[in-house]
């Protein structure tokens, strides 16, 4: 069976524009965490966000995205860099047989919230602000925009959309559905989700410490993250650039509760168990992983367990990380922009640091590459999703061609 | 690509015309429409009036134990997993669940729930919003309720892709059991009505008669076709590899045995979905048409109908069930299938109803408002969004 390889990438963040600018921001252990100010956030409990500002479109996204909401804005300035990045647009024959999966938890909320307003008669609203808010609107804006005939989806699995979009994506091209796919994940910072994400009492007014003893929340954030996935065949033809392969992806639910984490982080450890399957791979070909990571007191701790679970003792000799620490939880993107840093990691042999990182926590006792960066060989990173209603998501990345590789069960 | 055989061992239609199967496919023979004025919220500051509503419906029929919170989305579909499991013969606690796979769809999930939580937001600011309704707001809100509930914790994929949600969901399902990834999935997907969203489709200018002619109605494919009806309802599938059926000795209604997604290319996805029959397209014995009553989508469905069938064109009944569901966004392709199969099972093509003046001269074989007797082995669903995503899913069924 053929190989799925990573040839475009793109990333509009906090830590600002272009996969190349946030990867050096990850690496040095910057913040992209201020006192938000698309709102008055004045009147919430939580007011720092990581916020995109100073934004603007590329100038090859244009006019086609100047009158779209503003997640979908981030959403094509993701995809424009990814697209470019992989030099698509040569390709016509490529371009008929490439899919769009794109995926996010609040869409076009900002005109939604008009539209919202507007019926409760305490704003307005155009006509074209319901459209907007519609998922598929951010699809087919991406896809027509740059001739992409292939299968056109959003998908919605919460906080793991943007790993469960690689998922499908990777489902597309090995039945023949697709050539290669756009994968992505976007959302933008609103009233709705910030009155939400309070009340649910998952944010903190400190900063956020994944697995740190002292941890007490996460913090949202905005922005967008695109990889274009392709067949290895046809990338190879082409002379594609290739990045690494999707080796394999698993999704579920935990079956448990729409809010709370599953105790020991069962679910985690199955979707863990699913994407190492789906990637004939076993624990100890994994040589990092790129965790959720929130920086909340259950998630972090029920990750940890379920990694132990799974990988028994290599857990302990397997760095792990979480991104979140400098760059929010980006909701619908956070996926897709870890798996951009689970495929640099493995490229440049480097882990991004958790920073924020103080006391040791007993119950998060896996090694985790703290505050500052480390410089590693790996083949193989996972990296885990997770969010809200109990959806987890997990991706494994490979370089090279010369990892292990186990016969393929049911794939 | 060879792989395993998928079948179709349960449904669970929940719509206006009918709830469960029974009364499902009666009301698609007998032609009944679904369609009425707006019982469930006003519309005195609109133009259109219409819809195609769940009436009758109290969702605590198919719960064990009341829930603290549900919007009508999560309700509709719990309906219809209740019944697919049930006509399946399916006791999943019985069953390795976490082999199971939940794929589901939704072309706005629970926008209702969002529009009340906002509502306290700008009434009572942020720091007195319901936070029990805030996790109910989510467009995988109804899936996660539905995994939780019924204990399914294995493969979990949530389409949000407008018209076409429930149709990727189920050609995703085929992909995976004809793969041998799971023995079984079930597959569908839900969109209730609402003010918001009804608004929102008068506004887009997509409800008759705001696309031109003063009738309101819904008449795909008729010179005076002017705009789409509403609808709303859910749809759950049992789809199962053909062996794990057969051991289990459940009934079969069909197969699916092929399927076609692509973006702004109707025709390629029709060829795609009937790739294996010998004569492509031409041989199919049913067409069940995307076709909603707005123009756009009913011509470029017929352009697209026209491509595909070549010279067989006139051949092929072609009919859309969308006057007696009315527009149903999220659950069409799951609706649709489910009425498909019915076909099969009746030897009955349901009509286009109000179709009296076909729109141009095309020599497509339409079935107008009366249905025809035939027998049906071989049936297309097409399901299009009006952003230009279409799938097609082929059915079969083997004497």
């Amino acid at each position: 069976m053929t190989r799925i390889v990573v040839t475009g990438m793109g990333a509009i963040s906090p830590l600002g524009a272009g996969v190349a600018r946030v990867w050096e921001a990850l690496c040095r252990g910057e913040s992209g965490i201020r006192d938000v100010t698309r709102f008055d956030a004045k009147d919430f409990p939580y007011t720092r966000g990581g916020e995109i500002r100073d934004f603007r479109l590329p100038p090859d996204v244009g006019s086609a995205g100047a009158t779209a909401d503003l997640a979908t804005q981030f959403m094509l300035t993701a995809a424009a860099e990814a697209l470019r990045d992989g030099r698509l647009a040569d390709d016509a024959a490529l371009l008929a047989d490439t899919g769009v999966v794109l995926s996010t938890n609040f869409g076009g909320v900002l005109s939604g919230e008009k539209v919202m307003a507007e019926r409760l008669g305490k704003g307005q609203a155009q006509a074209a602000d319901f459209d907007e808010f519609l998922f598929q609107t951010c699809a087919d804006r991406v896809a027509r925009h740059w001739h992409l005939g292939g299968p056109r989806n959003m998908l919605s699995l919460s906080c793991a959309s943007g790993a469960a979009a690689i998922g499908y994506g990777l489902e597309l091209i090995r039945r023949g559905r697709a050539r290669a796919v756009l994968t992505g994940g976007y959302d933008a910072l609103s009233r709705f989700a910030w009155s939400g994400l309070s009340a649910l009492r998952t944010m903190t007014k400190d900063a956020v410490r994944p697995f740190d003893k002292n941890r007490s929340g996460t913090i949202f954030s905005e922005g967008a993250a695109a990889l274009l996935i392709e067949d290895e065949d046809s990338a190879r033809r082409r002379g594609a650039k290739i990045y690494a392969a999707v080796a394999g992806a698993g999704m579920n639910n935990n079956a448990f509760h729409i809010t709370a984490p599953a105790k020991e982080g069962a679910g985690s450890a199955a979707v863990m168990r699913m994407a190492l399957s789906d990637a004939g791979l076993q624990p100890e070909d994994i040589d990092h992983i790129n965790a959720h990571g929130t920086g909340t007191k259950p998630n972090d701790v029920t990750e940890t367990q379920a990694i132990k679970a799974v990988f028994g003792p290599h857990a302990y000799a397997m760095p792990i990380t979480s991104i979140k620490s400098m760059i929010g939880h980006m909701m619908g993107a956070a996926g897709s922009l870890e798996a951009i840093a689970s495929v640099l990691s493995i490229r440049d042999g480097v882990i991004p640091p958790t920073t924020n990182y103080r006391d040791p926590d007993p119950e998060c006792d896996l090694p985790c590459v703290t505050n500052v960066k480390r410089t590693m060989r790996i083949r193989s990173v996972l990296s885990n999703s997770a969010g809200i209603g109990g959806c987890n998501a997990a991706v494994i990345f490979s370089g090279g061609r010369t990892e292990k590789r186990k016969a393929r069960g049911a794939t | 690509m060879t792989g395993k055989r998928v079948v179709i061992t349960g449904v669970g239609p929940v719509s206006a015309i009918g709830i469960g199967r029974d009364a499902f496919f009666e009301a698609l023979k007998n032609g009944h429409s679904g369609i009425g004025p707006v019982a469930a919220f006003s519309t005195d500051r609109l133009t259109s009036k219409l819809a195609a509503e769940v009436r009758g419906f109290d969702v605590r029929e198919y719960l064990e134990t009341e829930k603290a919170y549900l919007d009508r989305a999560s309700q509709l579909a719990f309906a219809a997993m209740s019944l697919a499991l049930e006509d399946g013969n399916l006791n999943l606690k019985e069953m390795d669940r976490s082999a199971i796979g939940l794929i589901l769809g939704s072309a706005v999930g629970c926008l209702e729930s969002a529009s009340l939580f906002f509502g306290d937001f700008l009434e009572k600011g942020p720091r007195f919003v319901k936070p029990i309704i805030f996790p109910h707001t989510y467009a995988n809100t109804t899936i996660s309720l539905l995994a939780i509930e019924y204990g399914l914790d294995g493969y979990h994929l949530n389409f949000a892709s407008g018209v076409t949600s429930s149709a990727s969901a189920l050609l995703h399902a085929y992909d995976r059991i004809r793969a041998g990834r799971n023995p079984l999935v079930l597959a569908g997907g839900v969109d209730a009505l609402s003010p918001l969203l009804y608004e929102g489709y008068e506004r887009a200018g997509r409800l008759s008669p705001h696309d031109g002619g003063g009738v309101e109605a819904c008449s795909p494919f008729d010179a005076a076709h002017n705009g789409a009806v509403l609808g709303e309802g859910a749809g759950l599938l049992v789809l199962e590899e053909w062996e794990h059926a057969r051991q289990r000795g459940t009934r079969i209604y069909g197969e699916i045995s092929g399927g076609g997604a692509y973006g702004d290319t109707m025709a390629r996805a029709m060829r795609a979905a009937c790739r294996d029959l010998p004569g492509g397209v031409a041989d199919l014995d049913y067409i069940s048409a995307a076709a909603n009553g707005s123009r756009a989508l009913d011509r470029a469905e017929t352009r697209a109908l026209r491509e595909a069938l070549g010279e067989s064109a006139g051949n092929v009944p072609v009919s859309s069930v969308k006057p007696l569901l009315g527009e149903v966004l999220g659950a069409d392709g799951a609706l649709r299938t489910i009425a498909a199969l019915g076909a099969m099972e009746t030897g009955f093509v349901p009509p286009t109803l109000n179709l009296k003046q076909p729109d141009g001269a095309e020599p497509l074989n339409r079935v107008r408002d009366q249905g025809i007797n035939r027998a049906v082995s071989k049936a297309l669903v097409n399901s299009i969004d009006p952003g230009g995503n279409a799938v097609s899913l082929l059915l079969t069924k083997r004497e």
